[in-house]
């Protein structure tokens, strides 16, 4: 039988999980260590935001080491298609993160606080190709930010940093 | 004034992304091209603040010329001096901005730098000027990338070599003439060499001053015949792929636990019998002999994975091994046998032409992964495949069986 633990939320949901799903967690798998872990382990993490965290490191516990260390050259179809299935279960997670924006930054900062790297470098991925190719002005609208440099300012660094637009 | 911002973030709606710890912004920027990531500088004070102190820096000069590579030569007759011209005012730009740096004492964790060296020489001292600059900036991931199209070997500033502080070191397409004392790079724990160039005394000069490595890979490299590894008691992992040259490997290293072997010279011979703790081995694309395999195999008492994929000489081997508990063997095409004397296997996978399987304790094999290929299967091919199958089915409480016909 698998070791289940009960994670709870910070609105005082509790999710049931398996030890070897929620150790891919530094955070949480160090909280279990040092035995503070005895009856739920409270996150400061929303349901909404957890149920999602939740559904990343169960996909992502299928990953085996040793499929990691093999290219692809030496893979059956049968691994193939595996691969194939990740690709497109990443795409439909990704997508739906970009389509709400909060979500994507509850998840951000809820993989940094528990310590989820590889979730957290898939997000900040997803966020650099979301800003890839776009003027200034474009990533500004998109994200909601506030050009906060005096017009001084902004001359100064656009000579300083202009030459990147410049072709 | 065209970066002006023409207005300014709409009523009600939050700028979250800035509100994101530093370090993650960081983390977003570092995903981008180096020119992107400028960009980014551009947005507001926490975005220049993110970019001015980025501890990773990424510098691939093939795609700030992109776009000409694309205009016709009646587009644009100096086509060539525009792309120079370009790329020197990139270059200067990165002298610039790690200049800063280092007058700042902002540390720099890690600089890749990826140049087309074929026909510019004139930029390879802007490199050297930008080594210099990251190293005293404590840099301690240093990659740096050049192109071999037009066989001119980059040749490593020495100050590389001085560098305290670099922890991790890849270079690839450059060429090393080292002197024994030249070399103290005393935290370096990891190094890959690729495309590299360098003889059998510069290889041994630059181990010589890596006291504290623990990863090595060496992938293409030319120039070296002999590869002695010895008085490395930190190294843990060794990878050798793609060479031609090499007539000699001798490893003696006590504390390895990984070694990887692909793609070598037919001529080639090794010794990895001094690697008493050695656990885990990786043959590929290797043309060693049965009795190489048996004999080094039977001196690595601590062995528990051996993985031997494309080995094309090997027909009928034999390992004998007591701790060995994970084989896996795949399409080495004139086998037709395996014997094994492991006490202790647990998991056998075998991907292949029909083969006869023979072993004095199959009942402790619990996972079992077959795949079988075959031209002909007719009625001998099956009675053998039932033999096989007989073997494995006493013990095995998990049998992968696949074949080329489907699903068995």
């Amino acid at each position: 039988m698998a070791i289940m633990y009960a994670l709870k939320s910070s609105d005082n949901e509790i999710f049931e999980v398996e030890q070897k799903v929620i150790e891919q967690s530094e955070t949480i798998k160090k909280m279990i260590e040092d035995g503070a872990a005895t009856g739920e382990i409270p996150l400061q993490v929303s349901s909404k935001t957890l149920a999602k965290v939740l559904e990343w490191c169960k996909q992502r516990q299928h990953k085996t080491v040793e499929n990691e260390n093999d290219d692809n050259k030496g893979k059956r179809k049968k691994e193939r298609d595996e691969d194939d299935d990740i690709k497109e279960w990443e795409n439909k997670f990704s997508d739906e993160l970009k389509a709400d924006k909060d979500v994507l930054f509850d998840l951000l900062l809820a993989s940094n606080y528990l310590d989820l790297p590889a979730l957290l470098s898939f997000l900040c991925q997803l966020v650099a190709d979301m800003v890839a190719g776009k003027m200034p002005e474009e990533i500004r609208r998109m994200f909601n930010i506030e050009n906060d440099f005096t017009p001084e300012e902004e001359k100064a660094i656009t000579a300083e940093h202009g030459w990147a637009f410049q072709p | 004034m065209i970066y002006r911002s023409c207005c300014t973030a709409k009523e009600g709606e939050v700028d979250r992304i800035s509100a994101l710890p530093e370090p993650i912004l960081q983390h977003i920027l570092s995903f981008l091209p180096f020119k992107e990531a400028a960009h980014a500088s551009l947005l507001s004070k926490k975005w220049k603040e993110a970019w001015d102190t980025l501890p990773v820096l990424s510098f691939d000069e093939s795609v700030f010329t992109l776009d000409l590579w694309d205009l016709k030569p009646e587009q644009s007759d100096d086509k060539p001096s525009r792309v120079r011209r370009r790329k020197k005012k990139l270059f200067e730009r990165l002298e610039k901005i790690l200049e800063k740096r280092r007058k700042e004492l902002i540390s720099i964790d890690k600089l890749s730098i990826y140049i087309e060296v074929s026909n510019q020489k004139e930029f390879l001292s802007f490199v050297d000027r930008c080594t210099c600059y990251a190293i005293e900036s404590n840099v301690k991931e240093l990659k740096f990338e050049f192109g071999t199209l037009g066989r001119i070997w980059y040749n490593v500033p020495g100050s590389i070599f001085q560098a305290h502080s670099i922890d991790i070191l890849k270079l690839s397409g450059c060429k090393l003439e080292l002197l024994r004392s030249n070399v103290k790079l005393n935290s370096l724990r990891k190094l890959c060499l690729e495309y590299v160039y360098a003889e059998n005394y510069a290889v041994e000069n630059f181990l010589g001053g890596c006291p504290s490595i623990e990863e090595l890979l060496l992938s293409s490299c030319k120039g070296f015949k002999i590869l002695e590894l010895f008085n490395v008691v930190k190294l843990n992992t060794i990878k050798l792929r793609c060479s031609s040259q090499l007539e000699q490997v001798e490893i003696n290293a006590l504390n390895v636990h990984f070694i990887e072997l692909s793609d070598i010279s037919v001529q080639c011979e090794f010794n990895l019998t001094a690697c008493k703790n050695l656990k885990s081995l990786k043959l590929r694309y290797l043309l060693v002999s049965d009795e190489w395999l048996y004999n080094q195999v039977s001196e690595l008492p601590v062995l528990e994975y051996l993985n031997i994929t494309w080995c094309m000489k090997l027909r009928a081997i034999f390992i004998a091994s007591s701790r060995l508990k994970r084989l896996s063997i795949g399409t080495c095409k004139k086998l037709f046998e395996i014997k094994i004397e492991a006490p202790n296997l647990t998991s056998f996978k075998y991907d292949g032409e029909m083969i006869s399987f023979s072993s004095n304790t199959p009942d402790t094999i619990l996972e079992t992964d077959l795949f079988l290929d075959s031209q002909k299967m007719g009625t001998r091919w099956y009675a053998k495949y039932i033999e096989l199958l007989a073997k494995f089915n006493r013990s095995s409480t998990m049998m992968n069986l696949r074949s080329e016909i489907g699903q068995v």
